[in-house]
């Protein structure tokens, strides 16, 4: 391999790094309490409003439907108005963003909703108010599953941020198309899919390793 | 017994009905009990009696949909709010299924109801650390629920369900997802707190055996109504209602052996003998009332099943004799007996085994 392409290679993975890290901590900031809010506003749980879930949900199905490429399109406008264009790998993280955070949203959700209800009938018999609830019981026996909601997200957001690139994002994508399939170089191409391949593999196991950690429910021998 | 005059809970009237797709249903019908300080009140019931949602009720995890339910003196049922969460902070409760965080070690999970009400990391340590002596677990705080057996963690239910000093613990089916050694050891706990801290206890069980155990008194629950209520030993010897008999047929009127209930027959065959069941209770039970009769009437008994169960430490007696006499002799003696305040039963007749004699 080339100094040249290991260059445009470490390019690359630096950019693709920039905008999954950026978008994937901004998504789940804002996905992880949508997917809470979405699961007390439900029937029969601790904030009930059903109108508030309701529209909630439609937006959040509505957003997930939308086809990641349309979506980035779509919202150029907002994306000028917070980064000021819509090139560039900073421009990217704004889709990448609002395409996430609902996922990371449903993905919180599911984990939420398999927390025990008998923990929640617990916390009010001791008198916890709605927010203790939220912050001392349903999120920490969530976090497990939490944790590998945002794992699946960054994965997916890997993915997301090459497709990204084909509309003058940066990153690995963008790296891959342009010397891969425009200038015909099949090796560069092969690079960056082994560089994602690899990328993938350490967000997994990087993202596995800390739910099994916060995972308090599988019995250790300790006798 | 550590009865006292002052009441503890009182529910009026209380109604709960449920509105589910299938439509309305009632499954409190105005229940009205009351309970005092200090008490060990045993519920009892079959499963869809109600008698969850009526412990759920006390400390309004289920709102009631009429009545009045009153703890302390105060009235729950017209609380809401930081009000309701302040009055549910004197007033415990322990799970059938624990429901302990499975993120929080024992200690953690101990600590949760001081931590809820903002108390120092200091002072939480000061109260939890001789809670978790107290029922035992002091050698396990680092330990997850999921390190834990049934009875440790119900122990750890326990702890957390004391930590806030509550004036009443509501013990919903505690026992009932453990195995029976286990049940003993919490049943024995619960009993030692109630003495030592005069904690009010009301536990809900579909086993006699936990109320027989540990109860001072006992409500029936059936159908969203209570169909018998009063002291554990009453309502055990003298049952009224249908279910009740059938609660407490399980755990003191054992049936009689197969082969004798076959030969048991209801008229009196020639040559048969009379098959009495004779209940003794409370004093009667220690005076020899048997060997009296048997000394002064022409009679004599075979001793076809007899057992003494200690109810409330007081003795139940129940003896399944065949009576053997002239018929005349028999009646006298039934006669004898029930003026000594002992219970008979006619059960039937059984032909004479001993004909060779005869």
């Amino acid at each position: 391999m080339s100094p040249i392409l290991v260059g445009l290679l470490l390019n690359g993975l630096q950019e693709t790094c920039f905008m999954v890290a950026v978008s994937a901590a901004l998504a789940s900031i804002a996905g992880v309490p949508l997917g809470v809010i979405l699961v007390v506003t439900d029937r029969g749980h601790i904030l009930e409003n059903l109108p508030v879930n309701r529209v909630l949900g439609a937006i959040v199905n509505a957003t997930r439907s939308t086809p990641f490429i349309i979506l980035m399109i779509a919202i150029i406008p907002l994306t000028r108005l917070i980064i000021g264009t819509s090139i560039g790998t900073e421009a990217a993280t704004v889709p990448l963003t609002i395409a996430a955070a609902p996922f990371v949203a449903r993905l919180a959700e599911a984990s939420l909703r398999e927390v025990d209800p008998g923990l929640i009938e617990a916390a009010q018999a001791m008198g916890a108010t709605p927010m203790q609830i939220i912050l001392k019981f349903l999120l920490p026996e969530a976090r497990p599953g939490i944790i590998a909601g945002i794992t699946i997200t960054v994965v997916s957001l890997i993915g997301y941020s090459a497709m990204a690139g084909a509309v003058g994002g940066g990153g690995l994508g963008d790296l891959g198309i342009r010397y891969g399939y425009q200038r015909f170089q099949p090796d560069v191409m092969l690079a960056v899919v082994v560089v994602l391949i690899i990328l993938v593999q350490a967000v997994q196991s990087l993202g596995d390793w800390i739910a099994r950690r916060l995972n308090k429910r599988l019995i250790r021998s300790k006798s | 017994m550590s009865l006292t005059e002052n009441l503890m809970i009182e529910i009026d009237g209380l109604v709960k009905t449920f509105t589910s797709a299938g439509g309305p249903s009632t499954v409190l019908k105005n229940v009205s009990l009351t309970i005092d300080e200090g008490e060990i009140f045993g519920i009892i019931g079959r499963s869809g009696a109600g008698k969850s949602t009526l412990v759920r009720c006390i400390n309004l995890l289920e709102r009631p949909t009429a009545g009045r339910v009153m703890v302390g003196g105060k009235e729950v049922s017209a609380l809401s709010g930081a009000d309701l969460r302040a009055a549910r902070r004197g007033i415990g409760m322990i799970f059938q299924h624990f429901n302990l965080l499975s993120s929080r070690t024992v200690y953690d999970n101990a600590a949760m109801p001081l931590e809820l009400a903002g108390m120092s990391k200091a002072e939480i340590r000061r109260e939890v650390l001789p809670l978790l002596d107290l029922v035992g677990l002091s050698d396990k705080l680092g330990y997850y629920p999921a390190e834990l057996s049934g009875g440790q963690k119900q122990r750890v239910g326990i702890a957390r369900a004391l930590a806030s000093k509550p004036k009443v613990l509501l013990c919903d089916e505690a026992t009932s997802a453990l195995d029976p050694e286990t049940t003993q050891s919490i049943l024995a706990l619960l009993r030692d707190i109630n003495h030592s801290l005069n904690l009010t206890i009301v536990l809900i069980t579909h086993e006699m055996p936990v109320i027989k155990a540990i109860c001072d008194r006992v409500a029936v629950l059936d159908h969203g109504e209570i169909v018998e209520q009063g002291p554990v030993f009453d309502v055990f010897t003298s049952p009224r209602a249908e279910v009740t008999r059938s609660f407490v047929r399980d755990v003191i009127d054992r049936p009689l052996p197969s082969h004798l209930a076959e030969r048991l027959k209801q008229d009196a065959p020639v040559d048969s003998n009379v098959v009495l069941r004779i209940i003794f209770t409370g004093p009667s039970a220690e005076t020899p009332v048997i060997a009296d009769v048997i000394r002064h009437y022409e009679v004599m008994f075979n001793i076809l099943q007899a057992n003494v169960e200690y109810i409330q430490a007081e003795p139940y007696g129940n003896i399944v004799v065949e009576a053997i006499g002239a018929p005349q002799a028999v009646q006298e003696a039934i006669d004898y007996i029930r003026s000594k305040d002992l219970r008979v039963e006619v059960l039937g007749h059984v032909a004479d085994t001993r004909r060779a004699v005869a």
